[in-house]
């Protein structure tokens, strides 16, 4: 079950190892990283075999602080930004050009800069298409849930509601904090900037890698119990067979 | 062999010949040896409630990406303006695939995902192969031995 597993959720159980020594240890070697990856796994592979309820509740735990936490940054991000401009608006500069004169909001400063091409555009918006990947997930696990089908319906335009408006907010959050040229220079260590500026470069390097390492384990932790789910659906039915019947001719 | 008294009907490849009035999803042979129907019910009895089953979801889509994605895509797209649209069109693009997975989950309300709509998708063949279709698409024939008629007995409305 361990190699199956391994397949699926091994690259994000190595960022979390990355970034969870980041912040305990200075400089962490290859072999640690892949000692608390797959301790990790294991862990977790425990607790939902033995111990099921643990495990739920565990994996509900991680999953609310993972969403107040980005909640949390994008707000206080535009709270500072506000309470920012407020105080610069209380203070008139004369007859000048007015306070949102430099807003990135700005109609004409939001299009500034656009890439048209279009490989750029649907490279892009399958990089979105990835972060909403798994909206699926609860079709793994219905066998175990309550009142199925009614739970579906309404689960899962919450969850996306939730994560799109998390996804827009963060973004929201990120244009508003980080000047777009040094956006564009440091891509993917985009939140790494934003919690420096927030919260000053000791804490914030303290706590963005542990905000990542949270949200990577309860990702891992439901991945491993949908897969567990699935597995064990397919051996009771055993439709292994089948399926492979079913995918050589389709 | 303990399972000596295998039909004619299971020695028959799935699709290549269907007797009539085969459904898939009502077939009994498709499941346990001993007869079980499909188990609707986990095992160790339904576990989840409503705010599990969202943070499976929630916490299933929200990964690292939340952290890493926003810049790479502001990298490409050059402006705000754009990415946000970006956004906005995965979004509904999203939710688009999320209606789809949400009828099959309405269809078999049963674990596995995925995994349980391969037995739609071989349903969706008999369609694509059945007479009527291929009258109105002209598409080429999947059966080898085409010279018998066949119907689609597939019935999709559970």
């Amino acid at each position: 079950m361990q190699a199956v597993l391994l397949s699926f959720t091994a690259s994000n159980c190595i960022i979390f190892a990355k970034y969870t020594l980041f912040v305990f240890t200075g400089e962490p070697t290859e072999f640690q990283h892949r000692v608390l990856a797959i301790s990790l796994l294991t862990s977790i592979t425990i607790v939902h075999g033995c111990f099921l309820k643990t495990g739920i509740f565990i994996q509900n735990m991680l999953g609310w602080v993972k969403i107040f936490l980005i909640a949390a940054m994008s707000l206080t991000g535009m709270w500072v930004i506000l309470r920012r401009s407020l105080e610069s608006e209380s203070f008139p500069a004369g007859p000048g050009p007015g306070p949102g004169m430099k807003s990135p909001f700005a109609w004409d400063a939001l299009w500034e800069g656009s890439n048209w091409s279009w490989s750029l555009i649907a490279t892009s918006l399958f990089k979105v298409l990835y972060s909403y990947s798994g909206l699926n997930n609860v079709n793994n696990v219905l066998g175990e849930v309550q009142d199925p089908v009614r739970t579906l319906k309404t689960v899962c335009p919450a969850a996306l509601i939730t994560a799109g408006g998390l996804y827009f907010l963060a973004n929201t959050a990120y244009f508003l904090v980080i000047p777009l040229d040094e956006i564009k220079e440091s891509g993917e260590l985009i939140a790494g900037l934003l919690f420096e500026r927030l919260f000053g470069p000791h804490i914030g390097r303290m706590v963005f890698p542990l905000a990542v390492a949270l949200s990577v384990a309860g990702n891992v932790m439901v991945v491993t119990f949908a897969l567990v789910c699935i597995l064990l659906f397919t051996s009771l039915a055993s439709w292994i067979s089948h399926i492979h019947a079913s995918n050589r001719l389709a | 062999m303990v399972y000596s008294s295998s039909t004619d009907r299971e020695r028959q490849p799935l699709v290549g010949s269907a007797p009539s009035g085969y459904n898939a999803l009502d077939d009994s042979s498709t499941g346990p040896p001993d007869g079980l129907p499909l188990p609707e019910v986990a095992p160790q009895g339904k576990t989840l409630t409503w705010s599990s089953a969202y943070i499976l979801v929630v916490s299933r889509v929200i990964g690292s990406g939340v952290f890493a994605t926003p810049g790479s895509i502001v990298k490409s797209a050059g402006s705000v303006g754009l990415s946000l649209s970006l956004w906005l069109a995965g979004t509904v693009l999203a939710a688009c695939g999320m209606v789809v997975f949400m009828e099959y989950g309405c269809m078999l309300p049963r674990s596995g995902g995925e995994k349980v709509t391969t037995l739609l998708r071989v349903c969706l063949l008999y369609i694509v192969d059945s007479s009527v279709f291929r009258c109105v698409w002209n598409t080429p024939t999947l059966d080898p031995d085409s010279s018998r008629p066949r119907s689609s007995q597939c019935k999709l409305s559970c």
